[in-house]
């Protein structure tokens, strides 16, 4: 009975779904989005190579490294283990599309 | 080792830093434990709404499964918010937690969880008072107190037939807090749902206990198992049951790594339910083990139709390659 009511209750309601590529959801601080890279900060001393486990990071040189995202799962050791903070989140989560060149992070 | 399954990521992970905590004899601080139950139950929250609303697909209540699908929104959003993740939470560390919760956070979670608490109280009357459900679920697979013990089930499956078997009453936070199992006599769906959905309202309680208690000191730093030698195991209770790891490191290397998951023991007793009943039962009777197929594949490798036979190094080399890692740094 308490089923019914709450049913029509809901007509009168808002829909609880988003349209959600037209209207934007917010997302939380602590959100683990992309990754995002800063090479003026880095000091090369390649802790976050030897700490990920998916091998998703190519080390180049200093203030060269990419971060291949195809393969990332957004465990975010690099992130804790970096010791000049050179890596961080972002909250951008749209990380689909159809070019592989677009997911690699530098 | 969150990525075994995305309904219960974070059991998976307790139970791996259980095994590794035994292993080096760590012994975490209170608050990390606190903090641990804190995800664990809002975990087991979380795959019990999910569970519901899909049995009720499957008896025909497309609107209940709406509901509950959309209050599971809010205790997803309260994840999101303590961790960052809504499926994989990544939030437990070894000796520690990745993040301490804020202040803003708690009330967050405790006006949310306020939310679930009224609803699912009101669902669960539903389910105690509609006769169509009744119907549907009594006496459809059945499995007795006797045979749940010979068969081995775990979970709210072996507590829907009376067994008194649950990881948490032998770990002494949960203890501290006061926990007792939910247990329910007949051993067919309808008790099966019973116990889940009292198991919902009271891990809402387990939350509220925890906040309650969670002590105001700092985190302590996480640590690393580098250069650690050990063989152990560790357990916790995921959503389906109980989650048992074991790990075998030599120097901070992981030599063996054995996970046997809640569903793999839980879906061998559906032989016996089937027995007797009807076709239209099968999706009910299946439906109520909570068969989560993350924790029952295992890989077997099918060749025109002849399943192949190999050993671990043919299977590296044939198919794995040189991709995997060998090392783990930490977790």
């Amino acid at each position: 009975m308490s089923l019914t009511f709450e049913a029509l209750g809901n007509l009168f309601r808002k829909p609880f779904t988003r349209k959600y590529p037209k209207e934007k959801v917010p997302v939380f601080r602590r959100f683990r989005g992309k990754l995002e890279y800063h090479p003026k900060k880095c000091i090369g001393c390649k802790k976050c190579v030897a700490v990920c486990p998916s091998v998703a990071i190519r080390f180049i040189r200093k203030g060269k490294i990419e971060f291949n995202l195809t393969q990332c799962m957004q465990c975010g050791l690099c992130v804790d283990t970096c010791p000049a903070k050179a890596i961080t989140w972002s909250t951008d989560f749209e990380t689909a599309g159809s070019d592989r060149e677009k997911l690699v992070v530098k | 080792m969150q990525r075994v399954c995305g309904i219960c990521p974070t059991s998976h992970s307790t139970a791996f830093l259980d095994c590794v905590e035994r292993g080096m004899k760590i012994d975490p601080a209170k608050k990390v434990k606190l903090l641990r139950v804190i995800e664990l139950e809002l975990e087991r929250i979380n795959s019990h709404m999910l569970w519901t609303g899909h049995m009720a697909n499957i008896l025909g209540y497309k609107m209940l499964f709406m509901f509950f699908w959309k209050e599971r929104e809010h205790t997803l959003d309260v994840f999101e918010k303590i961790t960052g993740g809504r499926i994989h939470h990544n939030f437990s560390k070894l000796r520690s937690a990745r993040f301490d919760l804020t202040k803003d956070m708690e009330n967050f979670m405790l006006r949310k969880l306020a939310r679930v608490e009224k609803k699912v109280k009101g669902y669960l009357k539903t389910f105690r008072s509609d006769s169509i459900m009744k119907a549907r679920l009594r006496g459809v697979g059945t499995i007795t107190k006797d045979g749940a013990e010979r068969m081995g089930v775990v979970g709210p499956v072996a507590r829907g037939s009376g067994v008194n078997i649950d990881v948490r009453k032998h770990i002494p936070v949960y203890r501290e807090l006061g926990f007792e199992p939910v247990l329910e006599k007949v051993g067919d769906s309808y008790a099966r749902t019973l116990v889940r959905l009292r198991e919902t309202l009271q891990s809402i309680e387990l939350v509220r206990e925890a906040l309650s208690e969670m002590p105001k000191t700092r985190l302590p730093k996480w640590g690393s198992f580098a250069g650690a030698t050990f063989e152990s195991t560790g357990r916790s209770e995921a959503p389906r049951g109980e989650d048992f790891h074991f790990i075998k490191a030599e120097n901070g290397i992981i030599k063996r790594a054995k996970i046997r998951t809640p569903t793999f023991s839980n879906i061998i007793s559906l032989e016996g339910m089937l027995k007797g009943r009807e076709i239209g039962d099968i999706p009910v009777i299946l439906g109520s083990l909570d068969p989560c197929f993350a924790c029952m594949e295992r890989v077997m490798v099918v060749k025109d139709g002849k399943a192949e036979d190999m050993s671990e190094e043919e299977f590296r080399r044939k198919y794995v390659g040189n991709n995997i890692p060998s090392v783990c740094p930490t977790h």
